[in-house]
């Protein structure tokens, strides 16, 4: 029930709709809410009275702040830090765009032969490697040649002879012993 | 019911006093009830509700002593009541404009939560439809409709002249009126 007819009166006037639905509350408060709201209320005063600020706290501050003022370190430019960053950024970018580069011509060109590499047959290949007069060639070279290419290329010549003779006799199912193998340097060594 | 002595004598008796929460309490109780429905009407929900009443009084026994009576105890703190409201309110909507829900959904949805809402009830329409207008429009309505606040008083509270307060107050009623009777 309204208290103030002026108010009921105006709101008849304006909206009769309005004007009777019912004056009550809708909403409920939690038991005894009112009645243990002071007790709690004080409870949050002393705690908020702790977070208050000291007494003399704006009478220290100005010296506070220009003690702080004269010891601060010099103080470096955003803007400059945000410059270094973007070149870092900038070659950084740069650098993966060019390994990705990289990386995509060589798959390319493994992926992609030539058209005439295609066309080889691997039979052929095969043929060729195995005709081919590199064997024969190497078959006549003559033991001085091998010695100096050997010598000039700063291998051990006693050794590679050993191998060589070696590789001669397996190939016709013999084993070369130490003895044989002596033989053979002593032999060379007189030539020379 | 309890009788208050008049706001001068207690914003007296607490100026003076040595020990202010005899005569704090009797402003607490004076005006608890008055103040939790401004604030629940708005904020609808009652833990929100009672958060922002105890702020109220904190401030209210913060800045009592420095209170310049310039205005009635009454006006001064509907005021600090209704700022609180419409701050918390702000701060509800930016938190919400982070996951962009939608505020009114929202305070509807709290009111069509509480366990005696029944939709068919007129009182409760009302509650939905207030939800529906703007917060300041809300206040006019909350503070004639349900606390019968002359404008007088109200321009005191809202600090806005009473024709525009009479303009506000006559948009709400029509805005309430045409949602119930569409719903």
């Amino acid at each position: 029930m309204r208290k103030n007819q002026e108010i009921q009166n105006e709101l008849d006037e304006l909206s009769p709709e309005l004007a009777r639905i019912p004056f009550t509350q809708v909403y409920e408060t939690p038991e005894g809410y009112f009645e243990q709201l002071p007790i709690s209320l004080y409870k949050h005063i002393e705690e908020d009275s702790t977070q208050d600020i000291p007494e003399d706290y704006f009478e220290k501050l100005p010296n506070e702040i220009l003690y702080k003022i004269n010891n601060t370190t010099s103080v470096v430019s955003i803007q400059k830090k945000y410059f270094y960053f973007k070149i870092a950024a900038a070659a950084v970018i740069a650098g993966i765009l060019g390994l990705v580069l990289i990386y995509f011509l060589n798959q390319k060109k493994t992926e992609t032969p030539p058209a005439y590499v295609k066309n080889i047959d691997s039979t052929e290949i095969y043929a060729s490697l195995n005709s081919s007069n590199l064997e024969s060639q190497i078959n006549n070279l003559n033991e001085e040649d091998v010695i100096i290419y050997l010598e000039d290329n700063g291998h051990d010549v006693n050794a590679a002879l050993v191998a060589s003779l070696g590789e001669d006799n397996s190939e016709n199912g013999s084993q070369v012993t130490e003895i044989e193998a002596n033989e053979a340097i002593n032999e060379i060594q007189i030539k020379k | 019911m309890a009788i208050f002595p008049d706001d001068n004598e207690l914003v007296f008796q607490f100026k003076n006093a040595t020990n202010k929460e005899v005569p704090f309490t009797q402003i607490i109780k004076k005006y608890q009830e008055k103040l939790y429905w401004h604030i629940r009407r708005m904020v609808v929900d009652h833990e929100d509700a009672n958060d922002v009443l105890q702020n109220i009084f904190i401030k209210v026994w913060k800045h009592l002593d420095n209170f310049r009576e310039d205005s009635q105890l009454y006006t001064w703190l509907y005021r600090i009541a209704t700022n609180e409201c419409l701050t918390f309110l702000e701060k509800q909507k930016k938190r919400r404009s982070v996951s962009l829900d939608d505020d009114e959904g929202i305070m509807i949805n709290k009111i069509q939560a509480d366990k005696y809402f029944d939709p068919n009830k007129l009182e409760w329409k009302l509650q939905i439809a207030m939800q529906r207008l703007p917060e300041k429009q809300r206040i006019v309505f909350n503070l004639r409709y349900y606390d019968e606040m002359p404008y007088e008083e109200m321009s005191r509270v809202l600090q806005t002249s009473e024709g525009a307060l009479k303009a506000s107050y006559h948009h709400a009623v029509k805005k309430i009126e045409d949602y119930i009777l569409n719903h």
